[in-house]
C-alpha cells in the first residue's frame, strides 16, 4: 500500500500518495481493467519501457497492481490489472491517515472529523 | 616482522610521495566501487591501472625491507576479495528475492543449449549468467522474438562456458595486474551470431539498446 513516507500533502490529486508515472499507469489500469506492459507502453509514449517496466514492478511490489503470468508455447507475458478501485484505495487511504491522526491527537480528531459527516 | 613493519612505515612518512600514493589507492577504491556498482568494465580497468602506478610507487619508495610491502599488499588482495565475497553473497540473496520461475517454455531451449534458463519475475529488462545458469527477465522475454531470445541465452551461454571459477576470476580482478576486460562481450556475441544468426542477434542488441550499440554491431556483422 501507499507509503506514509511517501505522501505529499502539497502535490496535486493522486500525486499526493503515488509518483506521477504510477498515477498516469494506475489510472490507464483503472480505465482499462487489465493490460500488458507494451499495452501501457503504447498509451503512454513519452515514457521509456524501461521506466515504465520499473515503475510497474513498484506498483506490483507495493501491492495496488497485480500481475498474471499468462504463458504460451514460445512466449511469457504479464497481464496486469488494479489490485484495487479508485474509491477502495481512498478508504483505506484515508483510514489509515484517519487511525495515524486519532493515535496522535486522540478525540479531538473525531469532533473535527464530524463537521465533515453528512448532513 | 614488526621491525619490517615499522621500517615500511617510517619509509613511507619521510617520503615524499607517499600521499601520492594513498591518493591513487583511494581513486583504485572508488573506481572498484563504481565498476561494482555499473559493471562497465573501463571502470575496472581504470582501478587496475591506478593500482598498478601505486603498487610501483610502492616499489620505488621502498628503501628497506620489502617483506613488509609483499604482506600489506597480500593483506589488500584478501581484503578486497572478502569484499567481493559479501557484494557476491548479497547478490545472490538480491536473486532468490527476484523469485526465479521455472517456465515452461524455457525447458526446451534450456536442454538444446546444455545449460538451465531460469525466468525473472520482474518487468525490468534484464538477462545475465550467475553461478552457471542463465537468468532471463519476463520483461526481455516479452520484448524479444523467441530467435532474438535465442541469440540473448546463447550470449550468456558463452559466460557460463568460459568465465573462469567465480573466485578466481574476482582474484585476478583484484590482483590488479590483469589488465584485461572483465568479461569477454565480442566473443560472446561472436559465439551467439553463429548459433542463432547475426540477425538475430543484431535486432535483440538492438530492442535491448545496449551500451556500445554501434560497436559491437559492426563487429558481428564482420
Amino acid at each position: 500500500m501507499v507509503k506514509f513516507s511517501r505522501i505529499n500533502i502539497e502535490s496535486d490529486g493522486l500525486e499526493k500518495f503515488f509518483s506521477p508515472n504510477e498515477v498516469r499507469i494506475l489510472q490507464l489500469l483503472w480505465e482499462k481493467e487489465s493490460m500488458t506492459s507494451s499495452d501501457i507502453n503504447g498509451c503512454i509514449n513519452d515514457l521509456s519501457l524501461a521506466c515504465i517496466a520499473g515503475t510497474l514492478d513498484r506498483l506490483v511490489k507495493s501491492g495496488v497492481v497485480k500481475r498474471e503470468l499468462l504463458e504460451s508455447e514460445s512466449k511469457v507475458k504479464y497481464i496486469y490489472r488494479p489490485a484495487y478501485t479508485k474509491e477502495e484505495i481512498g478508504n483505506q487511504i484515508s483510514e489509515r491517515i484517519i487511525e495515524s491522526l486519532i493515535d496522535t491527537f486522540g478525540d479531538t480528531v473525531t469532533e473535527t472529523l464530524g463537521k465533515y459527516k453528512k448532513e | 616482522m614488526f621491525e619490517a613493519f615499522e621500517c615500511y612505515f617510517s619509509c613511507l612518512a619521510r617520503s615524499e610521495t607517499g600521499y601520492i600514493m594513498f591518493g591513487m589507492i583511494i581513486i583504485a577504491l572508488s573506481l572498484g566501487t563504481i565498476f561494482l556498482l555499473t559493471k562497465k568494465s573501463h571502470h575496472m580497468f581504470l582501478s587496475q591501472m591506478v593500482t598498478a602506478f601505486a603498487v610501483m610507487e610502492g616499489f620505488r619508495q621502498m628503501t628497506c625491507s620489502m617483506a613488509a610491502y609483499v604482506w600489506i599488499y597480500l593483506g589488500i588482495i584478501s581484503g578486497a576479495m572478502v569484499f567481493l565475497g559479501m557484494v557476491n553473497v548479497a547478490f545472490d540473496r538480491h536473486i532468490r528475492n527476484l523469485e526465479i520461475m521455472d517456465a515452461q517454455f524455457l525447458r526446451g531451449l534450456s536442454a538444446e543449449l546444455g545449460c538451465r534458463i531460469y525466468l525473472l519475475d520482474t518487468q525490468k529488462i534484464k538477462a545475465f549468467t550467475h553461478k552457471r545458469k542463465i537468468y532471463v527477465s519476463v520483461g526481455l522475454v516479452e520484448l524479444l522474438e523467441p530467435e532474438e531470445i535465442i541469440a540473448v541465452a546463447a550470449h550468456e551461454l558463452y559466460h557460463v562456458k568460459h568465465t573462469p571459477n567465480r573466485y578466481m576470476a574476482n582474484f585476478l580482478a583484484v590482483a590488479s595486474l590483469w589488465l584485461r576486460s572483465y568479461r569477454d562481450e565480442a566473443k560472446a556475441d561472436g559465439f551467439a551470431a553463429e548459433l542463432a544468426g547475426r540477425d538475430n542477434l543484431i535486432t535483440a542488441l538492438k530492442k535491448l539498446k545496449v551500451a556500445g550499440l554501434k560497436k559491437r554491431e559492426k563487429r558481428i556483422a564482420a
